[in-house]
């Protein structure tokens, strides 16, 4: 993998847990705090699952939303990618739909599993990247 | 040909094999992709992989005939029936401990390293709980979690716990376990 690559991989990575971090509510917030953690946790997914698919499977091109998740579908299975699929449906309401609420029971259980889902795919990948940084040094 | 086409094809052939009951259906699938299909088939007993892996190899070949290729994998539901006591200590001082997994009738010893820094950090968040709960208990509990997890993944990165019977608990495999709750800040 070139140094490049690798940079890209790392900067998905960041982008992923910066935007994870944005991606929270309390008691106070409002629904438009709402919408915009649904929204902001979606993108750190679409982050994390690039830079996973690069690392894992040197998946490098500019990826449009269908085709990530058709990858994750095949590399993670259907669980993860049909989580992927109402993640996005949920970013889409949030930022899209005058007519939708956001219901804070449901908005919680996403944000709690996306976040586990986004941590574990930002692990996998730097496992993967020092897997190789060794392979390298030898 | 349609990845649904596909799936009716798969269902054909494990069903005169008798094979169909032991297939989650749910878990299943079947994409298109550019470059073919992708059939990823899920059973409910493991000690059946091998006869399901000759049934879709027929339908590889079928469509193969046609001109069309199809890559696929046939994986099991594993679930974890226990959890060990740690039998070593490593130089490290990393702890391992042993795991019994079950897929139908197919059975996996497995074994979880349980890293120093995990282990501290399992102390730390025990101490400040204050609950009184004995340590290996916790790491056990830990290591079922983390294995779960593990198992839950499937697609082409599926792990399979007869290839490789090892796996590390680390401090930041901890974060996300431990996590789960703080999503959400009250």
């Amino acid at each position: 993998m070139s140094d490049e690559s690798e940079q890209r991989i790392r900067d998905h990575v960041r982008l992923a847990k910066g935007l994870l971090k944005t991606a929270v509510i309390d008691s106070q917030s409002s629904e438009f705090d709402e919408r915009n953690a649904l929204s902001r946790a979606y993108y750190a997914m679409f982050h994390a699952s690039c830079a996973w698919l690069a690392a894992k499977f040197g998946v490098l091109g500019k990826l449009r939303h269908g085709d990530l998740l058709d990858e994750m579908h095949r590399r993670r299975g259907k669980e993860f990618g049909d989580f992927l699929r109402d993640v996005r449906g949920m970013r889409e309401a949030a930022d899209y739909r005058e007519d939708w609420t956001p219901r804070r029971l449901v908005s919680e259980d996403r944000l709690r599993k996306t976040k586990t889902q986004v941590l574990v795919l930002c692990q996998e990948t730097a496992v993967e990247l020092h897997r190789r940084e060794l392979h390298d040094r030898r | 040909m349609t990845a649904v086409e596909l799936g009716k094809l798969t269902r054909e052939g494990f069903s005169a094999a008798g094979l169909w009951d032991i297939v989650d259906e749910h878990k299943s699938q079947f994409l298109e992709f550019p470059d073919g299909f992708f059939a990823e088939i899920v059973l409910k007993d493991g000690s059946k992989i091998p006869e399901a892996e000759l049934v879709e190899s027929d339908v590889r070949q079928s469509l193969r005939r046609q001109g069309t290729d199809l890559s696929f994998i046939v994986r099991s539901i594993w679930r974890v029936d226990e959890v060990g006591d740690h039998t070593r200590v490593l130089t490290d001082f990393s702890t391992v401990y042993p795991a019994k997994l079950v897929s139908g009738n197919l059975n996996a010893e497995v074994e979880v390293v349980v890293t120093l820094l995990a282990r501290d950090r399992i102390k730390r968040e025990l101490r400040e709980s204050g609950k009184k709960v004995v340590e290996g208990t916790v790491v056990k509990e830990k290591v079922k979690e983390f294995l779960e997890l593990q198992l839950s993944l499937g697609g082409e990165s599926y792990w399979d716990p007869l290839r490789d019977s090892k796996r590390e608990l680390n401090d930041s495999a901890l974060l996300y376990l431990s996590m789960d709750r703080t999503v959400v800040k009250h």
